[in-house]
């Protein structure tokens, strides 16, 4: 049952006050995106952050799965398997 | 707060940035965070991704942020923060750096005059401003 599959979560540090100070938390879902939801049950508050209010990704964050960036594969329709990692990092930009 | 950087880290930091003059250059910060202080332990040189306006933009290849986490930040360690250039310009953050900028998170900024590095500072968002405070960088007590 593809709703099951459990992933781990890679929480980068600028969210981890979502995460109870954990870096890796473990969330189910068959996508990405249904991952982010599952993972907003643990982590209340970290969804808003990751994701527009549409559940596409926002731009100022990249999510991976395993070492693959989403935005070349389906983004948040991504699908994962069992033990994949999915890891949020924050887009690191700026400039004089 | 004090960032405190081994010497031989900031070594590398500094041939980096300066070798990469005139265009901004960039990286990850990796350490730990002991009581309210930060101690960086690892770092690792990323690719800027810009290209139309590298001397004046940097945005970090995650792919680099990725293999940091994957391979650096083990063992208790974590990315705490991020180090660019800022080519003959002062070492004080930009309101671009500022518009994307994130908590908990420490930026550190240097400034490159004519290929030579001349100022370093640390700065840290106060998120319901959207601005940075100012902690201090400390380059020299720890090997």
């Amino acid at each position: 049952m593809s709703a099951t599959t459990t992933v781990n979560v890679k929480i980068p540090t600028p969210l981890r006050n979502f995460s109870q100070g954990r870096d890796l938390v473990p969330a189910n879902g068959a996508t990405v995106r249904e991952v982010i939801d599952d993972l907003e049950k643990s982590c209340r508050g970290i969804r808003e952050r990751v994701c527009e209010a549409d559940g596409k990704i926002r731009s100022y964050v990249r999510v991976f799965v395993n070492d693959e960036d989403i935005r070349f594969l389906k983004a948040a329709e991504t699908p994962v398997k069992a033990g994949d990692t999915v890891t949020i990092l924050p887009a690191i930009a700026g400039g004089r | 707060m004090i960032v405190k950087v081994p010497r031989d880290l900031w070594a590398r930091i500094r041939r980096q940035l300066e070798t990469g003059y005139p265009y901004e250059q960039c990286g990850i910060l990796v350490g730990r965070t002991l009581g309210a202080d930060v101690e960086v332990e690892a770092i690792r040189e990323a690719r800027n991704l810009v290209v139309d306006r590298k001397a004046d933009r940097y945005e970090i290849d995650p792919h680099d942020q990725l293999i940091a986490e994957r391979d650096l930040a083990v063992d208790g360690r974590a990315v705490v923060g991020y180090y660019h250039s800022h080519p003959d310009h002062p070492a004080r953050p930009s309101e671009t750096d500022a518009k994307f900028a994130w908590p908990r998170t420490i930026y550190v900024i240097v400034s490159i005059e004519k290929g030579v590095a001349k100022a370093a500072t640390a700065w840290v968002l106060r998120e319901s401003e959207q601005r940075f405070d100012e902690v201090s960088l400390d380059v020299e007590k720890t090997e």
